[in-house]
């Protein structure tokens, strides 16, 4: 019958309506979460900015302002850079502060 | 119109004509799918997490440098730069890596002047330390992953973990947890105040960082000031310390270029995968290809037009990416929401566990969700368009051949 | 001339060694309201013949005409408008295995514009009039080949077509059901829709006006039944 048309309409349907649900949820959860961020960022004077969860390989994946340069990062290499595992693994990836890659003369 | 309607009906009736071939297609397009929609809701999740962090931090970050590397900076630099003009607050701090316990847990823990505390938080389980003095043991609030990897809970007390050569009471109680979706550097953190990380650490009147926070517009002049005209002795006793600042603005100018970065890297990822799925979808497109070549035969054979075929196969290639777009956008709420990024999560941050027992920050927004319609889309009418559209460019007997 | 060819030639795999001539020359017209019935042996070219005047196919060399109009020179567009004025039964039926009797007959009148009650009205009437009313909602593949013949016929019939083209029309019936769609033919003959038939069955040749054979792709007239 032509009414299997209009079944996988309605289930099409649903599944865009189910989709709509998770993205309005989702911009409604975050609501929740931004008010734990605060708090935590209060307490603790703002920690953690990177994709890691702590300092053993890398304090700069962890939080820039710990150390403002990765000292596993290396490059040029052809093709590109050789990433430090801990922190370029993830596509969450920042380049170093400026004026950070490494000693630099006292201001004049 | 409503010819129109119903002509692309019958195209959500060919995807249950051909089971096999949809089947594969959509399975094809979620494989393609739910890793880019995670990947991207997680660096989404990730960078909105690190703007917050960037806003809500101090306006200035100071620390000790030498030799080119970060290091501590004598308590009396607080002072300092306390004194310089636009300066509100100035908030040592200590931030540190311990290991802890049988399995050598690896944990960061911050120390923060008691007086920083507020009484309550409602990102934290159970307590703060407390804000006065009080004998008795360290108060630490643990981070989610620490807390179940040693199997403490508020109240617990934690035996000496850490050796120096001063006296004093070295057991330490758990008197919070930081709650499970609060951000996930939260995970290994061990929160306490500033004399007890000092002595852990065995490092007197020494801090590792300066929160400094500025009347508005002043931050520039604070950084330089602060850059250019304090150095200390250095703690050693030779050479001295230079001072380094970190301000808001450098974090936030961060975000922009990772942002580019991640582009670059989605869009290797996604073209590769992109060229695959459309690779598989051509080798699929066999699948039933005689069978649907004459199906296209029999429809134009019976006053179906070029224009009318190509319309049912555009509907069915739309309903066919809609419904896996939408089923993949769910798959990837389900591994996130519910199944806190399973396996996927230690991918993106380093330190997480195959299944990490806090909320893994995660964006789910509408132009990724639209964007994976739209390589559905291509995808699913690469596999389909064309050889409709050859079977129907032919004669009706040739196609029904 | 209803339907006309002149100098009709369709060869496959033209210009190689393997050349076939399907049909050489074929030169046939058909008024409207006549009864055409084709006959001939295997491979004499009666099915390649339906299918050119049907406008299924191109012709390698020679015209088609519909109404004064070359097909030859039609767009997709009017060709598809052409095959919409006619009906064609398929000797090999031609359904869509997976759709339902009632789809495969109503999915031709869907880019007609026939609203959908209307489809489905004459889609049951049809198959009622066939004895396959309760097969409405079976799927093609699941019916015997007698009946895919008959749900062949109620498709072509369902688009109240000005001419039907039927390639064996009764080589898988039964006699009482063959007899029936001869009456039914008969019937929409008297009502004017056109006939072009290929046939070896006796009976469908006694409903002609007229009878063409086709030998090696060669017409050969015959006189009148």
């Amino acid at each position: 019958m032509e009414s299997r048309g209009i079944r996988l309409l309605v289930v099409l349907l649903l599944l865009v309506a189910g989709a709509t649900a998770v993205l309005v949820r989702e911009g409604r959860a975050q609501d929740q979460r931004q008010a734990h961020a605060e708090d935590f960022h209060r307490l603790t004077g703002g920690v953690g900015f990177g994709p890691a969860l702590d300092l053993s390989g890398c304090a700069f994946g962890f939080d820039p302002r710990l150390d403002g340069t990765c000292a596993e990062d290396f490059g040029p290499v052809p093709g590109g850079a050789c990433f430090c595992p801990r922190h370029a693994g993830s596509v969450f990836f920042y380049p170093p502060l400026p004026g950070e890659e490494g000693a630099h003369a006292s201001p004049p | 119109m409503r010819r129109l309607l119903e002509i692309a009906l019958t195209g959500l009736v060919a995807i249950q004509l051909h089971p096999l071939r949809s089947l594969v297609s959509f399975v094809a397009v979620l494989v393609v799918l739910v890793p880019f929609l995670v990947g991207v809701a997680l660096a989404q999740g990730l960078e909105a997490d690190a703007e917050t962090s960037a806003r809500l931090g101090a306006d200035l970050y100071v620390k000790g440098s030498q030799f080119g590397r970060p290091g501590p900076l004598p308590l009396k630099a607080v002072d300092a730069v306390r004194d310089i003009r636009g300066v509100t607050a100035v908030v040592p701090r200590i931030v540190g890596a311990v290991v802890l316990g049988k399995e050598a847990v690896h944990a960061v823990l911050v120390g923060l002047p008691r007086e920083h505390f507020p009484e309550w938080a409602n990102g934290v389980e159970g307590e703060l330390p407390f804000r006065g003095q009080r004998p008795g043991p360290h108060e630490l609030v643990l981070g989610t992953t620490l807390a179940r990897r040693l199997g403490l809970k508020v109240g617990d007390m934690i035996p000496p973990f850490y050796h120096n050569n001063r006296r004093g009471d070295r057991i330490s109680r758990v008197v919070g947890i930081f709650a499970a979706d609060a951000p996930s550097w939260q995970s290994n953190l061990i929160l306490t105040t500033f004399e007890t990380a000092a002595a852990i650490f065995d490092q007197e009147k020494l801090a590792t960082d300066l929160l400094v926070w500025c009347r508005q517009g002043y931050e520039d002049t604070v950084s330089r000031t602060i850059a250019r005209e304090l150095s200390f002795p250095s703690p050693v006793g030779e050479g001295i310390v230079r001072l380094r600042v970190t301000a808001r603005e450098d974090l936030l100018a961060l975000l922009p270029r990772s942002l580019l970065h991640r582009e670059g890297i989605f869009t290797l990822h996604f073209v590769l995968a992109f060229v695959v799925g459309i690779l598989v979808l051509l080798v699929t497109s066999g699948v039933g290809l005689a069978e649907r070549r004459r199906e296209v035969g029999i429809l134009k054979a019976t006053g179906w037009q070029t224009d009318e075929v190509l319309l049912r196969h555009l509907a069915e290639s739309f309903a066919l990416s809609l419904s896996a777009a939408c089923a993949a956008l769910l798959l990837a709420w389900a591994w996130l929401r519910l199944f806190g990024g399973y396996g996927i999560a230690s991918f993106f941050l380093a330190g997480a566990e195959t299944s990490p027992d806090f909320a893994v920050p995660f964006r789910l927004t509408p132009i990724p969700a639209l964007l994976a319609f739209v390589l559905a889309f291509v995808i699913v009418l690469t596999g389909t368009l064309y050889s409709a559209w050859r079977a129907a460019a032919v004669p009706p007997r040739e196609a029904m051949r | 001339m209803f339907l006309e060819t002149q100098s009709l030639c369709k060869f496959y795999r033209a210009g190689t060694r393997d050349e076939v001539r399907a049909l050489d020359d074929i030169s046939v017209g058909v008024e409207r309201g006549e009864v055409l019935v084709v006959v001939g042996p295997s491979g004499s070219g009666k099915t390649t013949l339906l299918a050119l005047l049907g406008a299924l196919e191109r012709p390698t060399r020679g015209h088609i005409f519909f109404e004064g109009r070359d097909l030859g020179e039609c767009s997709d567009v009017a060709l598809a408008r052409v095959r919409r004025r006619m009906g064609f039964i398929f000797q090999d039926f031609s359904l869509i295995p997976d759709l339902s009797a009632g789809e495969n007959i109503t999915y031709p009148l869907i880019p007609r514009g026939v609203p959908r009650a209307e489809r489905w009205r004459r889609a049951e009437e049809l198959l009622s009039r066939f004895g396959l009313g309760g097969k409405l909602t079976a799927r093609a593949r699941e019916l015997s080949g007698g009946e895919q013949q008959r749900v062949a016929v109620a498709r072509a019939l369902a688009g109240e077509p000005e001419v039907v083209l039927a390639d064996e029309p009764t080589s898988n019936l039964d006699p009482v059901t063959g007899q029936g769609l001869l009456d039914l033919l008969r019937e929409l003959n008297a009502g004017g829709t056109t006939l072009i038939l290929s046939s070896h069955d006796p009976a469908v040749i006694s409903l002609a006006g007229r009878v063409c054979e086709l030998e090696g792709g060669k017409l050969r007239a015959r006189p009148n039944q």
